[in-house]
């Protein structure tokens, strides 16, 4: 299996989103993409699939350029979109096994893996449902058994537990170290530090570039002065850690986070919490 | 104002379908009501126009209140409800329905004056006062019907209408009632039509927008239906139907606005044929009543006619005699006589394609025998004895009487003077006031006084160029006391005049024959058949042929030959219109010598067939075509307008089968094969609503009176209207929906969905 290649990419549209990206996702890891709102996370995922071109740099998996000059990603590219991005005149089901059909599998193979699919998220029993009857999260995991159901070589997930409960969540962590573990590059743009937590490596993008660390939010002082005791006895968030890596330089361009011990399970067993190297 | 206007701006892509959809309702209104002010068709033609206006604003105020959903939550949040909630959201559609109502009105006015100018002799004027309050009435209900599009979503719960996505919901009750209800109201319409007494009536007016719009109904339905059951069909087919089917399916707005195009379609459909046969029986009618390409009407009797077209055209290949006397108290009585001999060349086949195509067939079955009518003024008559005789005079005379043109008896006396050998001898004498048609009318002859008892012999006599001693004679015996009666008898050389002590007395035989006739279908008599000659004298009449119609006396009465109608008739009747038929092409020296004669101007087809259509109100099915144009432009801003509103959506829908890997030529083709279903149903359902109303409606919408007499309208339906809007809203559908689904790969890359996500 390959990497997933980023060279010195930079998107300008008004101004600059992405400023001389270098980075490597590699193949049969869980990598974590974090920052704050607005700092690149989507568009970096979207030009790593081959979504929207880069203005200069490139994005490349196995010597193939991923932009192919039409913004429709490649066949081993696999999507879970921010927006779910489902087709709403599809069901649930059909939303699943219309990818499969698109990669040449027959219909009704197609709609039994599709279904298998839909168990793997515990959503089997909604695969006649339309789209607008699902909840957010359900469509959320209708969009993950989606990208996952077609063993793509890069599964790029935009924010794939935002809408989602603990156990939920859980479950498709759970999916996707199963797609790592295949040899997928799997990367996953979140806020959430349980699942920066749970991956192998974490990246973090601050105005389009990366960074070491962004700056903290004592969210404490906006608690009631009896909680806050109990805040003050957590564990404390990775943003709040001083980065140990020192500042993001030519040569030390990346930051390695420790994930909580909380989400160990979904760890690749034998995986060292703070050991990626930087690309 | 600035923050309305501001806000318009912001939602233009709703309201300018919005604009465009009143500009095009209220000039087509005021064009049809304009012009019913100043030609005198009826103003109702204009309801299925406002019909279907009053169907399409609802969907757009839907779009309006949807557009507007975070506005409408903010302002119920804000306190707002009822009365001030429906002001705040009003504002914007007003302006525009103003607007579009002042644009619709000056648009409606060129249309007045155009429509005056082509279809009528006057100038053209502005539409008057009631064309505006129509404009304004259009407004105000427009207004309403935005309203009433707008109230779903004014009463949707506020938790819905503050999230970011709107969830579809089942047609509400109303809708369904809506539904119903113009399916009934066809119905009612099309009942109507059938009780109609030929008054304009709203109802059936509106009954071909309300039967399009019911097959419309029907067939979105049918689609519907036909989709959920290709949802199993194409489960395991093809991608592009597996697609298109369940587009049909499930989203709401993809064939719905077909319906408003079907109803357009139907509208126009009707009016294509309603229009295409008023144009031809306005046609037929003309034609029958012209009689040939040229008429002109003769102050003069029907002999004087007859000898005029004689005189200026010899040769019988221009001019030709006709008379009509448009009689009342039966159909036989409703009479046109015409110069049979030269109908081939005058008429031709002016007829062709009409109910009296026929005429030309039988006419020369009509002529009776040689009537003796003669315009000469001269008669020569040849006298011979029977035998030589040694002595004595032998001064044969000769008596001859005539009718002259208006119907007064006049004789020419002639006397001869035989020699002893008996040789033949011609006398000569001279017609007065036969220029315009003499008939003759009898012979008396006799011998002068003291001359020897012999008979002699009439060998020939020309009266006015005719020889007439051949023809039938009726022989009056002259009887004398004790002795047997004596008459002129007919001999191998001649007319044989016996030895009498007094003239004997030929008559001509006046009832030369039965009067044959050709008749209308409705022609009937309870006996034997009869019919008045020009001048009302009852002649016993044969039947030779049956027709639909007959030239100038249309659907009902008779024709018969004018040479055998006016031997030996009265002085013609008063009511009698003379005339005289030309050729097109008459040589002007004819053309102007018959008018100088005649002292009126030629009519032609189209003076009559104008006449007709004024007389008779045919304009109001060009009026009525005019009207259903303007339906097919709002068929076509509908679905262009829907077109538009769903293109968003399509877009996303396309971006997200692309982010899956399905090719960009696949979703091309399920737009294809959506395309195709919806062509499909559109054209059946425009032809059979078509094909319906034609059936059910036409004849009952008094497009045009038919005069009594006159040769029915035909409604029945024709293949090439209901072919060419067939053909113009595949074309609509096609174009509109096809190029809305086509899209370009730039505008559907699965990268908008990311945009979606950041904006």
């Amino acid at each position: 299996m390959s990497n997933l290649q980023l060279s010195d990419v930079t998107y300008v549209v008004s101004r600059t989103l992405l400023d001389g990206i270098d980075l490597e996702f590699r193949a049969g890891e869980l990598t974590a993409l974090s920052g704050p709102s607005g700092s690149g996370k989507t568009t970096l995922l979207s030009i790593a699939g081959g979504l929207v071109a880069p203005t200069s740099g490139t994005a490349s998996y196995d010597g193939q350029p991923m932009w192919r000059g039409t913004g429709d990603p490649r066949p081993e590219v696999a999507f879970v979109l921010q927006v779910y991005g489902l087709v709403p005149i599809l069901s649930a089901r059909e939303n699943v096994s219309v990818a499969l059909r698109a990669r040449g599998v027959k219909p009704a193979e197609a709609d039994e893996l599709a279904e298998a699919a839909l168990a793997r998220f515990h959503i089997a029993d909604l695969g006649d449902r339309q789209v607008e009857e699902l909840s957010g999260g359900q469509m959320q995991r209708v969009a993950c058994a989606r990208a996952m159901v077609v063993g793509a070589s890069v599964l790029l997930a935009d924010e794939p537990t935002s809408e989602l409960d603990e156990g939920n969540r859980g479950l498709v962590l759970a999916e996707l170290r199963k797609e790592a573990e295949r040899g997928a590059v799997v990367v996953v743009a979140t806020h959430d530090p349980a699942v920066v937590d749970a991956c192998d490596r974490h990246y973090v993008l601050d105005e389009g570039r990366l960074t070491d660390h962004v700056a903290a939010v004592d969210l404490k002082q906006f608690a009631r002065p009896e909680r806050r005791v109990i805040e003050e006895a957590a564990p404390p968030h990775f943003d709040d850690e001083p980065s140990p890596a020192g500042p993001v330089d030519d040569d030390h361009p990346l930051v390695e986070v420790p994930a909580a011990d909380a989400l160990a399970a979904f760890r690749r067993p034998g995986s060292d919490e703070n050991s990626s190297d930087p690309a | 104002m600035k923050r309305t206007i501001r806000g318009a701006w912001s939602r233009r892509g709703t309201l300018l379908p919005l604009l465009f959809l009143t500009v095009v309702v209220v000039a087509g209104a005021v064009t049809v009501l304009g012009f019913a002010d100043s030609a005198g068709t009826s103003p109702m033609l204009a309801v299925p126009l406002l019909l279907l206006g009053a169907v399409a604003l609802p969907a757009t105020g839907r779009e309006l209140a949807a557009a507007r959903r975070g506005e409408i939550a903010l302002a119920r949040l804000r306190g707002l409800h009822g009365g001030q909630l429906a002001a705040l959201l009003l504002v914007e559609p007003l302006v525009v329905l103003l607007l579009g109502a002042a644009l619709g009105v000056v648009l409606g006015g060129a249309g007045t004056w155009l429509a005056g100018r082509l279809w009528t002799d006057s100038a053209g004027g502005l539409p008057g006062l009631s064309a505006v309050l129509a404009g304004v009435a259009i407004v105000v209900v427009g207004l309403v019907a935005v309203l009433s599009g707008m109230t779903r979503a004014l009463g949707e719960p506020l938790s819905e209408q503050v999230s970011i996505a709107s969830r579809p919901r089942a047609a509400s009750t109303a809708a369904a009632f809506a539904s119903v209800l113009v399916i009934v109201a066809a119905v009612v319409a099309v009942y109507r039509g059938t009780g109609s007494t030929g008054d304009p009536d709203l109802v059936v007016l509106a009954g071909p927008a309300l039967v399009g719009l019911a097959v419309g109904q029907l067939v979105l339905w049918l689609i519907r239906l036909a989709a959920r059951a290709a949802l199993v069909l194409t489960a395991q087919g093809a991608l592009p139907g597996f697609l298109a089917a369940r587009r049909l399916a499930r989203v709401a707005d993809a064939a719905s606005p077909v319906r408003i195009l079907v109803a357009a379609a139907v509208v126009a459909g009707l009016a294509l044929t309603g229009s295409g046969q008023v144009n031809d029986w306005t046609d037929e009618t003309a034609r029958l009543r012209a009689g040939a390409p040229l008429q002109v009407a003769v102050d003069t009797d029907a002999p004087g006619v007859l000898g005029l077209t004689r005189d200026l055209d010899p040769e019988g290949r221009w001019l030709m005699a006709a008379v009509l006397v448009p009689g009342e108290g039966s159909i036989p009585a409703r009479r046109a006589f015409l110069d049979t001999t030269r109908y081939e060349a005058v008429v031709g086949d002016f007829y062709g394609g009409t109910a009296a195509a026929r005429v030309s067939d039988l006419v020369s079955g009509l002529g009776g025998e040689e009537s003796g009518l003669t315009t000469g003024d001269s008669v020569i008559a040849r006298v011979a004895g029977v035998s030589s005789r040694l002595d004595g005079k032998l001064r044969p005379r000769i008596t001859v009487t005539y009718r002259d043109a208006s119907g007064q008896i006049a004789e020419v006396r002639l006397a001869g003077r035989l020699l002893l050998d008996g040789g033949a001898v011609e006398i000569r004498g001279r017609l007065s006031r036969c220029s315009r048609g003499c008939t003759l009318t009898g012979l008396t002859l006799g011998r002068s006084p003291g001359d020897a008892p012999r008979p002699w012999v009439l060998t020939s006599l020309d009266f006015g160029g005719r020889e007439v001693v051949s023809r039938r004679w009726n022989f009056v015996p002259l009887r004398t006391a004790g002795a047997l009666p004596v008459a002129v008898e007919r001999v191998d050389e001649g007319l044989l005049v016996p030895v009498a002590d007094r003239p004997v007395t030929a008559l001509a035989d006046q009832a030369v024959s039965v009067l044959r006739l050709l008749a209308t279908d409705s022609a009937t008599w309870e006996e034997r058949p009869m019919v008045d000659s020009t001048g009302g004298d009852e002649r016993i009449a044969e039947v030779v042929g049956r027709l639909p119609a007959l030239p100038l006396v249309e659907a009902d009465g008779v024709l018969a030959d004018l040479s055998s109608a006016i031997t030996g008739a009265p002085p013609t009747v008063p009511a009698a219109d003379v005339m005289v038929l030309a050729r097109s092409n008459t040589p002007d020296a004819i053309l102007s010598a018959l008018t100088d004669a005649a002292g009126h101007e030629p009519r032609t087809l189209a003076g009559f067939a104008d006449s007709t259509a004024e007389e008779t109100g045919a304009v109001q099915a060009r009026v009525y075509s005019l009207m259903a144009i303007f339906c097919l432009v709002v068929g076509l801003l509908v679905v262009g307008a829907a077109v538009s509103r769903q293109r968003a959506a399509w877009l996303r829908q396309v971006a997200a089968l692309r982010v899956i890997g399905v090719s960009q030529e696949r979703c091309r083709r399920a737009g294809r094969v959506e395309v195709l279903w919806l062509t499909t149903a559109t054209v059946l359902a425009s032809a059979v609503g078509a094909v319906l109303a034609v059936r059910l409606l036409l004849g009952h919408l008094s497009l045009v009176t038919t005069p009594l007499h006159s040769v029915p309208l035909r409604t029945e339906v024709a293949l090439w209207p209901v072919l060419l809007t067939a053909a113009a809203v595949a074309a609509v559908v096609v174009l509109v929906t096809g190029r809305g689904l086509a899209v370009r790969s730039e505008l559907s890359r699965p990268a908008i969905l990311r945009e979606e996500g950041t904006a």
